[in-house]
């Protein structure tokens, strides 16, 4: 009898167990709620902070909207500016703003708060990291309501690209860092630190009404369990962190939908320009042709990086204006290589340093060429190193070859003045971080800021792209990061943007929708 | 009592020692912290503001003594990654933490006493055999490889958990695996300890004198030489548990769960100080706490402890 109350006991216990299990379920499920598995959490949601990624991807996406946007194909387009104008000198821009536009707590969006917004930015008590960002601002003002006149150092033909999917429009006038308030379709609703970011539909919208009712974030760090929580429904949507050893079970799942497009994100060996100006090589330019020619990356990409990647020629994506299709791949031939290496002072059994930022891949492809080096009789050395380690090594310069990864940019003039004026190997402990220095190529950089003619600044791109890559020969690019995005079948609308990120968020949260 | 009161005592001295070592095997790395967070290039200026607001620019002394005085009003400073007080992001991760410390002892402990028992009494039995089996397979198994094994079969294949995160609390489904996870390594240990002492009572000259007098077997093993096996087996399973909060690191990484050892595993990743000595200083407390517990533990299962 006693045995019996206890199984009763338990009976009871498990089905209000299996119910409430069966009612979480029910709700991650809801029809209205769309989750999103990322593999980083929300580091802050303070709009004078979220200058990394994932933080402006979540908040730019939901709470934010910025004054211009970005196309599927990375163009810069109208968000919360309707036009942006140059003077005739390219100096002074004045930025038209977009009328009946509400903040969430129903205030009406005016360029004061565009100035309110800048201004905070650049107050150094704020220690801003978009600070920087604003370098090239020399002032602004507000226009009337609708408009913003700025002033810039130099000539600038895309200025308002750096308006692009950042400076988020927050309402200083109600600002707390804890409960941001904009523009943007979603407004906050919680967050759980080390779990998730919600977010609810903010029905005023300029745009219409959002698609979701909720969205959620969900922070899962392992891509494996983010596959799993993908297939068993946990999730709607996995965005850029798909896992490669998942992609073949997510790919043959029948609910779901695995999308991608080669990324921005380009991997590539940087040859070291600062050993060859200190005296470092015999015949430098030879040095950096043999490596060249030693790399075999029609064989080594596709066998190493599979699915994740595709072979890179040069350092500009194909899609973007300023690519330049008459760069090849730098044909394998090591015999060719050796005669080179020989020129530049590097004969068979002197050591080759191949140092490696460690990311997925990179260790194994510097390995592959290694090997090959190996096999022509010198001594290569591999290095592979984390991030916190790898800037001190680096800035020693005693490397041959550098693996690292340079994140895209908007156009092709700001992926040259970024990362190849401004530096080329991570150490920016040092004042003067660039290892690829080129007059020629500086005045080219400029003229393409100063010239609103496509074709001719096409032609520009392509003669600094011809200058890096074939003339000096600075870098191997390997390849591009493709991205991936894979969905549950409901999930209609995905379009994939090259720009990794925050771009294609920023978009299919007003436009992604489930299907009825 | 007085070991547990010197155990408080002596509380705040470990924390400020821990809180040194800290302090100084995090500022050993040459990568300054201002770098990690903003993870691109800023101009000198926009970096030297930054780390002012941090209080990074200041010498470490300073550094130190700033820190250990705001630890001293409960001031764990800010986290530079979350730019959030530290003990708000503590505090709003603890429940979930303290809900799979405490539910990884349960099991643990639901693991350990019948196995430990059914061992001794069925000595070289295939029970036995099969217990010892399992107690290896418990002590030997990384916690992170269990994780993963029990998200594919429970969560993935048969659809009985849930695969990761936290639910909306109260949830126990989210909390079954882990719990599991933490559970079986502590009681692989605390198992055979348990095991073992009590094969050592059941030689005792008193449970020969008890079965002498016809007492029957079940209650020699379980109030007498039970009582007595405890005490061991109870010095083991607090340090074990001890041990179990080192795989809260990995168990709330691999489960995607938030808690104390997944905002630490932030803090390493970003090389966010505060952070760091905030998570490691409360998970310090836990050692503490479940030691003390122990120590009460003995008080009541050993009355030689009592009077000694």
């Amino acid at each position: 009898m006693r045995s019996f109350g206890l199984r009763k006991v338990l009976l009871v216990a498990i089905l209000a167990l299996g119910s409430q299990f069966l009612a979480d379920l029910k709700a991650n499920a809801d029809d209205d709620t769309i989750t999103i598995g990322l593999s980083a959490d929300l580091r802050t949601a303070d709009f004078l902070n979220n200058r990394e990624f994932i933080s402006r991807t979540i908040m730019g996406s939901t709470v934010y909207d910025a004054l211009f946007t970005t196309d599927e194909k990375g163009n810069s387009v109208p968000s919360l500016a309707v036009k942006a104008e140059p003077s005739a000198d390219l100096k002074t821009w004045t930025f038209t703003l977009r009328e009946g536009v509400k903040f969430q707590d129903g205030k009406t969006f005016t360029a004061k708060d565009v100035v309110a917004c800048l201004d905070a930015i650049r107050d150094p008590k704020n220690a801003s990291e978009l600070a920087s960002d604003l370098g090239s601002v020399v002032s602004y003002k507000a226009d009337g309501d609708y408009k913003v006149i700025f002033t810039v150092k130099s000539p600038d033909a895309e200025f308002y690209t750096l308006f692009t999917d950042t400076f988020f429009i927050q309402d200083m006038d109600h600002f707390d860092k804890e409960h941001p308030i904009g523009t943007g379709p979603y407004e906050w609703d919680s967050r759980v630190v080390g779990d998730r970011t919600s977010f609810k539909r903010f029905d005023g919208y300029w745009r219409g009404k959002p698609p979701f009712a909720h969205v959620v974030f969900r922070y899962i760090p392992d891509p494996q369990v983010a596959a799993l929580e993908l297939q068993n429904g946990g999730v709607d949507m996995l965005h850029n962190d798909v896992s490669m050893y998942a992609l073949d079970s997510l790919k043959s799942n029948p609910d779901l939908d695995v999308y991608h497009v080669p990324g921005n994100t380009l991997i590539q060996g940087y040859l070291n320009m600062e050993k060859a100006r200190n005296g470092g090589y015999k015949d430098a330019l030879a040095v950096r042709q043999g490596l060249a020619y030693f790399w075999n990356a029609q064989k080594y990409v596709p066998a190493i990086v599979g699915g994740a990647g595709e072979v890179a020629s040069q350092i500009l994506p194909p899609w973007q204006l300023g690519y330049d299709p008459d760069i090849k791949v730098w044909p394998y031939d090591p015999d060719k290589g050796a005669a080179l290496l020989a020129k530049g002072g590097i004969n068979k059994g002197d050591p080759i340093k191949l140092l490696v930022y460690e990311r997925p891949y990179l260790c194994d492809l510097a390995t592959a060429l290694q090997s090959d080096l190996k096999a022509h009789g010198y001594d290569a050395q591999v290095q592979c190193l984390a991030p916190e380690a790898a800037p001190a090594e680096v800035a020693k310069y005693q490397w041959d070859v550098l693996y690292f990864n340079t994140s895209g940019r908007s156009t092709a003039m700001a992926m040259y003045r970024d990362r190849w004026l401004s530096r080329l190997a991570p150490t920016p402990q040092q004042k003067d971080v660039r290892t690829y220095k080129s007059d020629e190529v500086d005045a080219l950089v400029a003229k393409m800021g100063q010239t609103t003619d496509r074709d001719a600044y096409e032609k520009l791109s392509q003669q600094v792209s011809q200058d890096i890559l074939v003339k000096d020969v600075a870098v191997l690019p390997l390849y591009w990061e493709n991205v991936y995005v894979a969905a549950q079948k409901k999930v209609q609308d995905v379009k994939v943007s090259p720009l990794a990120w925050y771009p294609l968020l920023m978009n299919a949260m007003t436009t992604v929708k489930f299907a009825n | 009592m007085k070991v547990i009161l010197k155990r408080i005592v002596l509380l705040p001295v470990v924390l400020i020692g821990v809180a040194l070592i800290l302090f100084a095997v995090i500022h050993l790395s040459p990568t300054s912290p201002a770098q990690l967070l903003i993870a691109d290039y800023v101009t000198p200026e926009v970096r030297a503001n930054i780390e002012a607001k941090l209080g990074l620019d200041q010498p470490l002394p300073i550094q130190f003594e700033k820190y250990v005085v705001g630890l001293a009003q409960g001031d764990l400073g800010d986290s530079f990654r979350y730019r959030d007080p530290v003990s708000k992001l503590l505090l709003d991760v603890l429940p979930s933490s303290v809900a799979l410390i405490a539910s990884g002892l349960v099991v643990a402990l639901i693991i350990t006493l019948p196995l430990g028992f059914l061992a001794a009494r069925f000595k070289n039995g295939w029970l036995d055999t099969a217990i010892r089996g399992f107690v290896v397979c418990g002590v030997s198994i990384p916690s992170f490889y269990l994780g993963i094994v029990l998200i594919l079969v429970l969560g993935f294949y048969l659809h009985l958990i849930p695969i990761s995160g936290r639910g909306t609390p109260p949830d126990f489904w989210h909390l079954i695996a882990p719990a599991i996870v933490l559970g079986v390594n502590t009681a692989g240990s605390s198992t055979r300890v348990l095991r073992a002492a009590l094969l050592d009572s059941l030689n005792e000259d008193y449970i020969r004198a008890a079965r002498a007098r016809g007492i029957n077997e079940r209650a020699i093993l379980l109030k007498l030489a039970g009582r007595n096996a405890l005490v061991s087996a109870v010095t083991v399973f607090g340090a074990d548990s001890a041990g179990m909060i080192g795989s809260v690191i990995l168990v709330e990484t691999v489960f995607a769960r938030p808690g104390l050892g997944q905002l630490l595993f932030t803090g390493l990743k970003y090389h966010d100080f505060p952070l760091i000595s905030g998570s490691i200083l409360v998970l310090l407390i836990f050692v503490v706490a479940i030691n003390t517990l122990v120590d009460v533990l003995h008080l009541v299962i050993d009355p030689r402890v009592r009077q000694a």
